[in-house]
């Protein structure tokens, strides 16, 4: 487990230059022409003069969410935490730097089938019991990168360290102690029509380790090693509950992209993550393995050559292929399986296509708004082999944002809304024979039933600030999100925090 | 002799935190003006947890220092003094963990206070050749440790159970069933010593000779109950 250290000294800016409002560089930092071009952005090398001005952000804040019924059963139906998060980018003469810490501490309420941790990065392959409970956690999470210019050639290197712990107090009780690094570089080609040739290299370790005790000596429930959508690997289910994972990536990526932000741009990744889940019970068992094939490709137009008006247009393409494996075992000689045949039992296929689009303009009273609709085709399928189960759905998603940034006196103001409609074009689930119970398959319908279902989301996070005689901004800000689901299922999201620019 | 002037400390904050501890701690130094004093400040929060899962094995400890750095420089003589008053104490309440308290029985309860005062008082005599300096440190030292605990025991056979405290024959009791058992460790220990010592120098037929006298006082006594336990039904 890594530690966080940190001594807090106070220092002022010390910049030869002449100093800009601290209000400007936040408008300028924060325009959409920026991370329009978001994908671009995965090479180290394209952040070099990312922003024009030096800034750091600092800020503490606290999270709190509540869904009336879970959206999704393994995760759980809220949360709460507290957070510290410190980000700063330096453009110097000839390299830029940037950096980030970031701390968080809270708890996951009523996470039920699950006790494994990163839901999001190693379903289907989970460990879980029918009892759960609201789950413990704490995030510490490090970055750092640097991009230089020499001549033609820009390169950049970046790296990122999150550690995870989740935990539960009372049983079933959960360890879980996960850590994932990140590393990548690029480097970029400037052409001689004002325009960069990207490509960048990255890869990513993760491990965790996920053990479950029982304290009670009354008894414990069967622990149950899950293989998607509602089955199990019923040969191990009962008391092996201690289980590890570890996996990696690969990725690749190309760009093509103008100097001055403003033109054509086009990127293509690739990345290919995969996994293994092993339990330690039984002599270091490699159970099942899952591997992901991930394309993207985003195609944009930028114009921000006028100096109050910039607009842009972009499509974007997801293509995320996974695939699960199981291993089949014989007969156990002295605790060591054998490992006799291997199975590709589950697929997970996601296809996302969206097109948007934007508009930022400064008007002359000073005033920066901005636009941004975004029109998105999700199709999802899941599926399982033997015994042949699926789920899929088709969603088309619709989306505005708008964002308003104003100075006034030494205040400052910076607000953001959105309105997001999901509506449901296709949808089905089979989940075969129903002669057996099975205790998973309610929760798995659930969890279908909402996300296959109509929903609308909508959210507003204003932010003011205060500009200090030293150039610093003092803020106080909040998030407010709001979901309505199928059956009047509500969730709602509150964030507050106050922090300082400078 | 030259005695360097300690500076105050700039204020000072740090954060630690890592899967198995947090801790917070603060200190300042202040210069007092008109007088070659400076008074620090210290103090930090920990909470410790051997594994986070274990409702019991865990403390959380506050600790918090003061320390006096004072200098009188005469013609004749100079005095430095340096007293220092520690504090060190666990907020723990009662520890409690509902899988294995058997329906709320067992309760666990640690309470540590240390509180400790220190002196040094340094005498120099730039005019007189034979005299050094001359040393005195004293240091008084009380804690105060509690241990209680509730324990429901459950004896796969019947158990004896003595009556008495003494050697000899004595009538016993027995115990059948389960049973609630209080423990109780109550410990207060006291340490304090007082050291004098002296630095001279006597010059004889050109021979430099370096003396170092002193002595030595130590008091440390146990002022609590030490174990006791008592049965009720």
């Amino acid at each position: 487990m890594s530690s966080l250290l940190l001594n807090v000294i106070v220092s002022a800016q010390n910049d030869s230059l002449p100093i800009i409002d601290i209000r400007k560089k936040i408008t300028e930092n924060s325009s959409l022409v920026i991370d329009f071009a978001g994908r671009t952005l995965f090479n180290p090398a394209n952040k070099y003069k990312l922003y024009d001005y030096r800034m750091t952000d600092v800020k503490i804040g606290a999270e709190y969410e509540h869904q009336d019924e879970a959206l999704v059963v393994q995760k759980g139906d809220g949360y709460v935490d507290a957070y510290l998060d410190i980000n700063t980018y330096i453009p110097l003469k000839d390299y830029s730097f940037w950096g980030g810490v970031k701390y968080k501490n809270g708890e996951r309420k009523n996470v039920r089938f699950n006790e494994t941790s990163d839901y999001s990065l190693l379903y289907p392959y989970l460990m879980g019991d029918t009892i759960g409970g609201d789950m413990k956690y704490e995030v510490y999470y490090f970055s750092g990168g640097y991009a230089q210019k020499r001549g033609l050639w820009t390169w950049g290197a970046e790296a990122d360290l999150r550690a995870l712990q989740e935990y539960r107090g009372v049983d079933p009780r959960p360890k879980n102690t996960s850590t994932t690094l990140n590393i990548s570089l690029g480097a970029a080609l400037q052409l001689p029509f004002d325009y960069n040739l990207a490509f960048s290299l990255r890869g990513r370790k993760y491990k965790q380790t996920n053990e479950l005790s029982f304290y009670n000596e009354l008894g414990k429930p069967n622990v149950y090693h899950y293989t998607g959508l509602d089955t199990d690997y019923a040969r191990f289910r009962g008391s092996n509950d201690q289980t590890h994972y570890k996996g990696h990536l690969f990725g690749a990526d190309i760009s093509f992209l103008p100097i001055d932000k403003s033109g054509f741009s086009a990127n293509l990744s690739y990345d290919y993550f995969t996994f293994e889940k092993i339990i330690k019970n039984l002599n270091e068992l490699p159970m099942a393995k899952a591997s992901d094939r991930d394309v993207k490709a985003e195609l944009v137009y930028l114009n921000s050559s006028h100096p109050t008006l910039s607009r842009g247009v972009k499509i974007d393409i997801q293509l995320l292929n996974r695939r699960g494996t199981e291993n089949i075992f014989g007969d156990p000689a002295n605790n060591n399986y054998q490992q006799i045949m291997t199975i590709d039992m589950y697929e997970h296929q996601v296809t996302n296509l969206s097109l948007s689009g934007f508009l930022e303009k400064k008007e002359s009273n000073g005033i920066f708004w901005s636009l941004m609709p975004t029109l998105t085709y999700l199709d999802m399928e899941e599926s399982y082999v033997n015994p042949k189960k699926t789920i899929l759905y088709k969603h088309l998603v619709g989306t505005l944002s708008a964002g308003l940034n104003h100075s006034f006196g030494k205040f400052y103001l910076k607000t953001g809304i959105y309105i997001k409609y999901t509506h449901a074009l296709d949808s089905k689930i089979d989940l075969g024979s129903q002669d057996f119970k099975n205790f998973l398959a309610p929760e798995i319908v659930h969890n279908y039933m909402i996300a296959s279902k109509d929903n609308t989301q909508i959210g507003i996070n204003p932010q003011i600030g205060y500009k200090l005689k030293n150039n610093y901004l003092i803020y106080l800000g909040a998030e407010w999100h709001y979901g309505r689901y199928t059956d009047n299922i509500n969730a709602c999201c509150s964030i507050v925090n106050i922090g300082a620019y400078f | 002799m030259i005695e360097l002037l300690i500076p105050s400390n700039p204020l000072t904050a740090r954060f630690k935190a890592d899967g198995y501890s947090k801790l917070v701690s603060a200190g300042k130094g202040f210069a007092v003006k008109g007088k070659d004093m400076v008074v620090n400040v210290d103090g930090g929060f920990l909470f410790s947890k051997k594994d986070p899962r274990n409702n019991l094995e865990n403390y959380k400890r506050v600790n918090l220092s003061t320390r006096l750095t004072w200098n009188w420089e005469r013609e004749n003589w100079s005095l430095y003094w340096a007293p220092n008053l520690d504090y060190t104490g666990t907020i723990d309440d009662v520890k409690k963990d509902t899988d294995i308290n058997y329906g709320a029985i067992d309760e666990y309860r640690s309470t540590y206070n240390m509180l400790r005062q220190t002196n040094t008082l340094r005498m120099t005599f730039p005019k007189i050749d034979f005299i050094k300096s001359l040393e005195l440190n004293t240091s008084i030292q009380a804690q105060f440790d509690k241990l209680e605990q509730t324990k429901l025991v459950a004896p796969q056979r019947f158990i004896l159970v003595p009556t008495g405290t003494e050697a000899g024959e004595h009538d016993a009791s027995l115990l059948f069933s389960e049973y609630i058992a209080d423990y109780l460790c109550d410990g207060k220990p006291f340490n304090s010593f007082v050291k004098l010592k002296g630095n001279f120098r006597l010059n004889l037929l050109n021979v430099k000779n370096d003396i170092l006298a002193g002595g030595e006082w130590n008091y440390t006594k146990n002022f609590g109950r030490g174990q006791a336990f008592r049965l009720c039904s």
